[in-house]
């Protein structure tokens, strides 16, 4: 369902932000961070309500380079860029829907950056028009329902068109995002079994950002593996593995859970990508690490993205991981 | 049983106190050193904050030279890493061979039947009553430890001898921790209240400046985390304002949390409102709604922090909005595993003369 959005964002010089000139308010959501965790939901409410989504094109330098510029060196990577985003979206749309995700299953939160995001987005950009409904599972749907409202009512504000009766609308929750080169099948590959299997654990907003980690998934199918995402398993198998003493954090309890699956499932390799400075990561790394060696899994590979944009570094660790992961499925 | 808790500021002379009343043997981490830092920088994963870092190190330090058999330990309920710190501490002290009994003190709301059952086991044989009155009488003690440090903080520009205030401040906190109970409390507090005030009664040498210190609970009140930012900014003639109390903390993260009453965290998020407007985890909104509830009565603000402690760094973009509204200046300051104290020292240095000269051109 994720794949729309994608074809249409396939040239990105002829950008998606072409002016329809039917007179409907323009909502501009930047396609990062959030776009990976919740995307659908804010597409179909926007244009039910009359307004019309307007995404970023896919991140590419300009972009990159214009995230980076916000000054605040200690944000981290996924952050940066998504202001980047967010500063293109500004000038070309009426306003900026920046959701406040606070959390995504029940108690449990998100990492801070997430909470005090359009806040970042407002310092950063005091000219944008931001709105941001508050985005809590597991909190009262009355008061999700009356931010709906005020939403609405700016959408309306901008370009009058009739409104819609918004009874009956959930919080939504979770769904995830699943980069199309992990479940399509390598060109010429003979079937889907031959091929070893590496699980690529990390925040979908970095695994499915194509420029954040570098290509990573094109580097793993050129090495002759398969990666296998997270958002790519079925729910129930996530929830059958789930780990005992969680952390609170939604996305990084996510990611433990998979590893449990993913050593079950007896996947050869396991590369944990994460940015730089990632509060949530510093911990997940340390208990992945203890539970491979416990289990007797794959020794986890970590990549650490950053503002370096040199690709050698992870070209060089992905090939020797895969080489080695290779040698061990023959042997 | 023999127990460690960690240290912070001088908060742990008391709670070792309730502990050691109760009957158990309490081992307290030695001042946070370069090797406490290097010990739990070597352990613990290379991006958790400093913090975690320092209270590892100190955990570590005790338990090379003395057999120890549980910890007491804070945590939160998320989303600031804080809540977390108590597994990564097991689960390295456990790999190194340390297997304790962890006692965790964390905002009981949703568990109170877990918090409190795994705290009461700490009770031994003391009847309910006498506990009570033990955390009464350390909950005073923790007030009076409070007032002694707010106090030296005021005087401290106008010390007699070097090194005075702090030698009495160590003797009024020792002095509180020993009273027995409420009556001799009332008086070891005014006594030592008086020790602290002799010390510094002197004229200040220079003009004194305000400063008003926030950022991170554990950084702020931490000396050996934060290489004694306070300390440092008295000797220069800066008389420090800090709004932060663990009896605060407490208060309103435990008691009235617990009791789903308001505390004054509404006026912190209300001043908060116009730069942050959602809670980020940590100190983060607090500490813009104290920046801009103190930005009228001090002369600048200095905001401490561990390296990439998320809620302080979204505080840090908040707070670059306050100081061009309230024209304040802020000097934000980044603490890791780097020792050396001459960089604070010379970005404080610069940052009080600034302040100075300001307010005397406002003159």
């Amino acid at each position: 369902m994720h794949d729309a959005p994608q074809a249409r964002a396939a040239s990105p010089s002829a950008g998606s932000h072409v002016s329809t000139g039917t007179g409907r308010c323009r909502v501009g959501f930047p396609r990062a961070l959030i776009y990976y965790l919740q995307s659908s939901f804010w597409r179909h409410f926007v244009s039910a309500v009359g307004g019309e989504l307007v995404l970023s094109p896919r991140t590419g330098a300009g972009l990159w380079d214009e995230g980076l510029s916000s000054g605040d060196e200690d944000l981290c990577l996924p952050v940066r860029v998504y202001l980047g985003h967010a500063a293109h979206l500004a000038e070309r749309t009426d306003l900026l829907l920046a959701p406040r995700l606070v959390g995504l299953e029940a108690g449990s939160h998100m990492c801070p950056f997430f909470l005090g995001l359009p806040d970042l987005v407002r310092s950063r950009l005091p000219g944008a028009r931001v709105v941001d409904p508050t985005v809590r599972v597991g909190g009262s749907s009355v008061r999700f329902r009356r931010e709906l409202r005020r939403l609405q009512r700016s959408f309306v504000r901008c370009a009058p068109v009739e409104r819609v009766p918004l009874r009956g609308i959930e919080i939504p929750r979770r769904e995830g995002y699943c980069p199309s080169l992990a479940v399509r099948r390598r060109p010429g590959a003979t079937g889907d079994g031959s091929l070893p299997e590496v699980a690529v654990l990390g925040h979908p907003y970095l695994v499915g950002d194509d420029y954040l980690n570098m290509g990573l998934l094109h580097r793993l199918h050129d090495c002759g593996v398969r990666p296998v995402c997270i958002d790519q398993l079925d729910p129930r198998d996530l929830s059958r593995s789930r780990t005992a003493d969680r952390p609170y954090w939604s996305e990084s309890a996510r990611m433990l859970d998979a590893a449990r699956h993913f050593v079950r499932r007896g996947v050869e390799g396991v590369i944990h990508v994460s940015a730089f400075n990632c509060g949530c990561d510093s911990f997940v790394s340390y208990r992945l690490q203890q539970y491979m060696r416990e289990r007797k899994g794959p020794p986890p590979l970590q990549l650490v993205l950053d503002e370096h944009s040199g690709e050698a570094g992870i070209a060089t660790r992905v090939e020797a991981y895969c080489d080695m992961m290779l040698r061990w499925s023959e042997g | 049983m023999r127990l460690i808790v960690p240290r912070m500021g001088d908060m742990h002379v008391i709670v070792a106190g309730i502990l050691r009343e109760l009957g158990h043997h309490v081992e307290v981490p030695p001042p946070v050193s370069a090797h406490t830092i290097a010990l739990g920088s070597r352990h613990a994963p290379e991006s958790v904050c400093l913090p975690c870092k320092v209270v590892l190190g100190g955990f570590l330090q005790v338990a090379r030279r003395a057999r120890v058999d549980g910890a007491l330990m804070a945590a939160g309920v998320g989303p600031c890493r804080f809540g977390c710190y108590h597994r990564l501490h097991r689960a390295v002290l456990r790999r190194l061979g340390f297997d304790w009994q962890w006692f965790i003190a964390r905002p009981p709301r949703g568990h109170m039947a877990e918090v409190l059952g795994e705290l009461s086991r700490l009770r031994s044989d003391a009847p309910l009553v006498e506990v009570l009155a033990l955390l009464r009488l350390g909950w005073h003690k923790m007030k009076a430890v409070e007032a002694i440090d707010a106090l030296s903080r005021k005087v401290y520009p106008g010390q007699r001898i070097s090194g005075g205030i702090s030698s009495a401040r160590r003797a009024a906190v020792r002095e509180v921790a020993d009273a027995e109970d409420l009556a001799a409390l009332r008086e070891t507090r005014f006594e030592s209240l008086r020790w602290v005030r002799q010390a510094g009664g002197g004229a200040p040498s220079c003009n004194v400046v305000r400063v008003g210190m926030v950022g991170e609970i554990f950084t702020v009140m931490e000396p050996g985390a934060n290489m004694q930012v306070q300390k440092r900014l008295g000797e220069m003639g800066a008389r420090v304002y800090r709004q932060l109390r663990l009896t605060d903390w407490i208060k309103e993260n435990i008691i009235l949390d617990t009791l789903r009453l308001p505390g004054k965290t509404g006026e912190l998020r209300r001043a908060a409102a116009p730069y942050l407007r959602h809670f980020v985890g940590g100190e983060g909104r607090t500490t813009v709604g104290r920046v801009v509830q103190m930005a009228e009565h001090v002369d600048g603000i200095v905001h401490v922090m561990p390296f990439t402690c998320a809620p302080e760094i979204i505080a840090r973009a908040a707070l670059r909005a306050v100081q061009r509204d309230h024209d304040i200046p802020i000097l934000t300051l980044v603490f890791d595993e780097h020792c050396s104290p001459t960089g604070v020292q010379t970005r404080l240095e610069a940052f009080v003369d600034m302040l100075r000269k300001k307010k005397e051109q406002k003159r």
